[in-house]
Formats: structure tokens, C-alpha cells, sequence
């Protein structure tokens, strides 16, 4: 046997062994609290940062659809939501003439169905490369040089450059990978327009691949057709004012209906806030039932334990080490639960990251390893604080009480 | 270490009326001393002992360790004091339960820092008083005199001065009670002080001086 010194720490943990299920159980509650906080932190990290690039990136101030697809074009840009709409090209030179447009460009949507590169639908998006500006933060130069049979791809399709994919029985190089924007652009394929128009062009598959086939009948000839117009407006100038301006002038005309870019960001925002509230909430909550938990059950095991504090006051030990001892023990407690905890929700979030982020429908962006180590630091603070907090009562009741009395009563 | 006592009283309430358990005591134990406190349950000698190791204070008088009072030592100190100078068996079964014999012998040793092999010292202290075969038992595992034995080993585990005994052999067999004395007495030839309380006056004779408690109050005469 090693001479292995009584601390309080290790005295504390043989102690923690002798009552296993109830430890485990206030370990367990701990463990809840903290995934929920570091999880909750995780994702809302996560969120924040897809938020801060939606904002600082969406390169258009509105965005043009035809009417009735207001919510299925914001779908289709902060989730890659595949959607298949059409308006008429000439839009373009009518909106290009209503005063406060300073740049607009057009883009085309058709959505795949499964294809042999993905494991859910595909957007392909055909965008104009002279006048593009929406998608030129995330693809530099290389809109520009895009042969006819190459295409770019969104940061979350599992492809790599130089690959060959296979839409509508043609094959395409893969000439660049975008990076990664935490909006729906990540899942899309992105080609010219001319390359998408002379892909549906007279093409035998499309009618039988095709989600809504009957769009196939009005597209005729494909090249007079658009899906959206990204908009940008005078420097200065209102996005909501010139969007407004071009309702009047065509809305009726062309069927329009209009996207404003800072009310996307604004409802995202809203809808990041109140998650990240009801996450903070619900943490805060198993926060304060942990610490009462742990503090019912240590005050209830007081009175048992009072001649075991008794004999170590007898034996010499000071108040503090009797207290150091009950800090320690639900130290332990928190801190082997936090750990758990934490360990479970990495293991929850990170594999699962798509689908959480699928179904919380919101721009997402990975964080770094550094943000990640901050939130476990946070979560175990926070967890360890609990344990001293919630045993402080019953320390201070097992330190202060008559050891003569209690010892009498034991006996 | 000379340990006295000036006029200790302390009084308790039960129920509308107030008795001393300990009343106006006083006495000396020297070096070496071996003194057995007898008297009836409920006399005083528990209550007696615990003022004596700082662990209860009187409602007067006092208690001076080498002529320092031992009451205007700062808990903390008294700690210490209980610590390093005193060896206490308390009455009944005074173990952890969750701690080995050995690990529960050495407990004293580790709650100050101060240097050495606890385990080594435990050791030998198991060898000392025949229990070496209990190193590795629970406590529940262990019969009353095996009990009070290794109570006796984490009472010298620090090598006290004075060991204070309350009680050791009450619920003992005569046979595991004597052999228990026999450890006292020599351990106390050895010049370990012994104060124990005993309501058990045959064996009280085995000490070369005998303290009575009646009523609180403390009559001593020769061994």
C-alpha cells in the first residue's frame, strides 16, 4: 500500500464512494446542466458566427422574386431550401431603371433531385458572372474563368476540386470549392447561366428528374427566364424605400414580390436571441435545481454525518479542513458531472451538428477549438462553483456545532 | 506536559431545572501519570475529559497546558493542541467506517502537515499491539476489542503525551477489558500519560491512581 497522504481531496472521494447511486445521481444533474450549457453555448457560438457572416456577406440589400416565394427565396438563401421559381428576364432592364438601384444581377434556381454527389436535394444556382457581386465574396475570381462544363460548389458538398459530378445526364468538372458561408449557399452547386440554360435546354432527363416538372413547360426558351434579382442600392440610399419604389413601378406588371436583405438579418438575429435566451434560461434553471439538489441532500446527510465531523474535530482537525473536506465532496460531485456532462454534449453536437442545424433552420458557421476550450472552461467554472455554494450551509452548520453534544448522542 | 485543572464547573439545563455535571474540579496529571476516573454513567467523567482536551468549555475555571490556558488558545491552537499532544479513545465504536484499521490509525497523522511515514508508524503500532492481521479490515468487520485497539494505535499514532480514554473497555468481555489494560499499562511504563474513565473498579486498580466522579464533583485519592 502507498503512503498516500489523508488530504481532504482524497478523503472527500473515498467518502463519495460510500453513497455511489445518490452521488451519482446529484453527478448526473450536474451533468445535465452542463451539457445544456455547453451545448447551448456550442451552437449558439455557432449560430453567432454564421450570423456575423450573413450580416457582413449577404452582398445584395433585396432580393427580387416572383410573387409568393418572399419566404421560399429566404429559405432558399439561409438554408439551401432547393426551390424552383421563375419571372421573366426583361425584369432586369425594367429594375435596373428605378432610381436608387445602383447594381442588380439575376439568378436562377433548379433544384436536383438525389443525386449521385449528395445525400439530399441540390440547389444548382446559375448566377451571371459579369454582374455578380452576391457570390464573389465567397468565390474570388473564379466566377470569371468557369469554363462551359465547370461548375462551384457549396464548402458542405462532399466533393473536391477536380471531381466530376453528374446533373441531368451531364458531367461537370469541379473547378472550385466556395468557402464556407453558414447560409444555404453551402449546400448549392453554382454554375453561369448560360452553362444551367444549355443544361435544361432540350435535356431528356429533366422532365423525369425534375421536382416540379410542369415549370419544364413554361421555360421556353429557358434563357428568357430568371429566378431572383439580387439588388444593391445607392450608397446612403433606403433598400426598403428603392424596394418599395420598384413594387410600384412592377410589381403588378411582373408578379414581383420583394425581399429586404436587413430584415433577413434582423429576424435571424431575433430568432438566434431567443433561442440563445431559452437555452441560457433552461441552463440557469438546472443551475439553481442542481445547487438546491445538492443542497437539500448534503443538509439532509448533516445530521448523519455530524459524529463523523466530530471525530475528525476530536482527532484535531481544524474547521477548515472539516469544511475544506464537504467543499471537496461536492466538488467532486459537480466537477465528475460537468465533466460528463460536457463530454456527453460534444458527443451529441459535433456528429449530429447537420441535423440540429437542419432543424433549427438558421445560418450556422464552426467555431474554433480555442471558442470551444473557452465554453468547457466556462461550463466547469460555473459547475464547480456550484458544488461550494451548495454545500455552504451544511459547512457551516458541521463546523459550528457541539462535538461534545453530538458525540453524546451517538453513543 | 503537566495538564491542570482550576475549579471546572460546567452545568447543563434538563428540562426547568439546572445540575453541574462537572462541579468546581481541579487536579494535575504529570508525566507518566496513569489515573483511572471512575464513577457512575451520568457522573461527569465524559464531560470532565472532553474540558480537559479543550473540546468543551467551562462555565468557570480553567485548564492550563505546561501554564498556558488552555481556553484563551484560539481554536485553531486548541486544534493543534488535541493534534499533537493528546492521544483520545472516545466511548463506543469511534472509527470511519470507510477507512481500513491502518488508514484510520493514520487519519491523526495527516490532518497537519508534518513530515515522516504514517504508514510505516501504523505498522508498527498494529505490530505493538498484536492486530497486524487487521491492517486491511473495515471497521465493521472488526470485533469490540479489535476495535479499541486500533482506536488505542490512531490514539498513539502521533505519539502523545496523554492519552484520555473514555470508557475503552465497557462493552468488552473481562478477558479483551484486561488485555486492554495491559496494553495501558504498558504503553505507561513506556511514560505515556494515561487519564481513562472507567465505571469498571476492578480494573481502575491497575493505575496508581484512582479519581472519582459523584455528581459532578471530583474526589481523588491514591492507587
Amino acid at each position: 500500500m502507498a503512503d498516500k497522504v489523508f488530504t481532504p481531496h482524497r478523503l472527500a472521494l473515498q467518502n463519495l464512494r460510500r453513497k455511489p447511486y445518490r452521488n451519482l445521481g446529484l453527478a448526473a444533474l450536474v451533468g445535465i446542466f452542463s451539457a445544456v450549457l455547453f451545448g447551448g453555448s456550442i451552437l449558439n457560438g455557432q449560430l453567432s458566427k454564421g450570423l456575423e457572416s450573413l450580416s457582413a456577406r449577404l452582398g445584395a440589400d433585396v432580393l427580387i422574386v416572383p410573387y409568393g416565394y418572399e419566404r421560399v427565396a429566404t429559405a432558399a438563401l439561409l438554408r439551401g431550401e432547393p426551390s424552383t421559381y421563375y419571372m421573366r428576364k426583361e425584369v432586369l432592364d425594367s429594375i435596373r431603371a428605378v432610381p436608387g438601384v445602383a447594381a442588380l444581377t439575376p439568378q436562377f434556381f433548379l433544384a436536383s433531385l438525389i443525386d449521385s454527389c449528395c445525400s439530399e436535394h441540390v440547389q444548382i444556382i446559375g448566377f451571371d458572372p459579369e454582374s455578380d457581386f452576391l457570390l464573389r465574396p465567397w468565390m474570388q475570381n473564379i466566377i470569371t474563368r468557369l469554363g462551359d462544363d465547370e461548375i462551384v460548389v457549396g464548402s458542405k458538398i462532399i466533393t473536391s476540386v477536380g471531381d466530376r459530378l453528374f446533373f441531368f445526364g451531364k458531367t461537370y468538372r469541379v473547378a472550385a470549392k466556395m468557402a464556407p458561408t453558414g447560409m444555404g449557399l453551402d449546400t448549392s452547386v453554382f454554375m453561369p447561366l448560360e452553362t444551367l440554360y444549355a443544361l435544361i435546354r432540350g435535356n431528356p432527363y429533366l422532365p423525369k428528374l425534375l421536382e416540379n416538372p410542369h415549370f419544364l413547360q413554361k421555360l421556353d426558351p429557358p434563357e428568357a427566364y430568371i429566378s431572383s434579382v439580387a439588388v444593391k442600392v445607392d450608397p446612403g440610399t433606403s433598400p426598403k424605400a428603392v424596394g418599395n419604389a420598384i413594387m410600384l413601378a412592377h410589381a403588378v406588371e411582373y408578379n414581383l414580390d420583394l425581399v429586404i436583405a436587413e430584415n433577413i438579418v434582423a429576424e435571424t438575429a431575433r430568432r438566434l436571441h431567443g433561442l440563445a435566451v431559452s437555452v441560457y434560461w433552461v441552463a440557469a434553471g438546472i443551475w439553481l435545481l442542481a445547487i438546491l439538489v445538492i443542497s437539500l441532500v448534503f443538509s439532509v446527510s448533516a445530521s448523519e454525518r455530524k459524529q463523523e465531523m466530530s471525530l475528525y474535530r476530536l482527532l484535531g482537525a481544524q474547521r477548515s479542513w472539516v469544511a475544506g473536506l464537504l467543499r471537496w465532496e461536492a466538488f467532486s460531485i459537480c466537477l465528475g458531472g460537468s465533466l460528463a456532462g460536457i463530454l456527453v454534449a460534444f458527443c451529441v453536437i459535433f456528429p449530429f451538428s447537420t441535423l440540429i442545424f437542419d432543424g433549427l433552420q438558421l445560418p450556422h458557421l464552426g467555431i474554433s477549438g480555442g471558442s470551444i476550450a473557452g465554453y468547457a472552461l466556462l461550463t466547469l467554472a460555473l459547475s464547480g462553483l456550484s458544488g461550494p455554494l451548495a454545500c455552504a450551509n451544511t459547512v457551516w452548520s458541521l463546523t459550528r456545532f457541539d462535538v461534545y453534544s453530538s458525540l453524546r448522542e451517538a453513543e | 506536559m503537566r495538564l491542570e485543572a482550576h475549579h471546572l464547573t460546567k452545568s447543563y439545563r434538563r428540562g426547568q431545572t439546572h445540575f453541574n455535571a462537572v462541579a468546581n474540579a481541579s487536579f494535575s496529571l504529570d508525566d507518566g501519570a496513569f489515573v483511572s476516573l471512575i464513577g457512575r454513567s451520568g457522573s461527569g467523567k465524559t464531560t470532565l475529559l472532553n474540558m480537559a482536551i479543550g473540546l468543551l468549555s467551562p462555565d468557570s475555571g480553567e485548564i492550563l497546558v505546561d501554564g498556558n490556558n488552555l481556553f484563551s488558545l484560539e481554536e485553531r491552537q486548541r486544534s493543534d493542541f488535541r493534534n499533537e499532544k493528546i492521544g483520545y479513545i472516545p466511548q463506543g465504536r469511534s472509527l470511519l467506517g470507510n477507512l481500513t484499521a491502518l488508514n484510520n490509525t493514520r487519519l491523526p497523522f495527516h490532518l497537519k502537515r508534518r513530515s515522516g511515514d504514517s504508514l510505516q508508524k501504523a505498522r508498527e503500532l498494529f505490530s505493538q499491539l498484536g492486530i497486524s492481521h487487521l491492517e486491511n479490515s473495515y471497521p465493521m468487520e472488526l470485533s469490540g476489542g479489535e476495535l479499541r485497539r486500533v482506536a488505542l494505535a490512531r490514539a498513539l499514532i502521533n505519539s502523545p503525551e496523554l492519552i484520555l480514554a473514555d470508557e475503552p473497555t465497557s462493552d468488552l468481555d473481562i478477558d479483551t477489558a484486561r488485555e486492554i489494560w495491559e496494553l495501558f499499562s504498558r504503553l505507561n511504563a513506556q511514560g505515556v500519560a494515561f487519564l481513562v474513565a472507567t465505571h469498571d473498579v476492578e480494573l481502575s486498580h491497575r493505575g496508581n491512581a484512582i479519581w472519582k466522579m459523584h455528581s459532578g464533583r471530583l474526589i481523588q485519592e491514591a492507587g
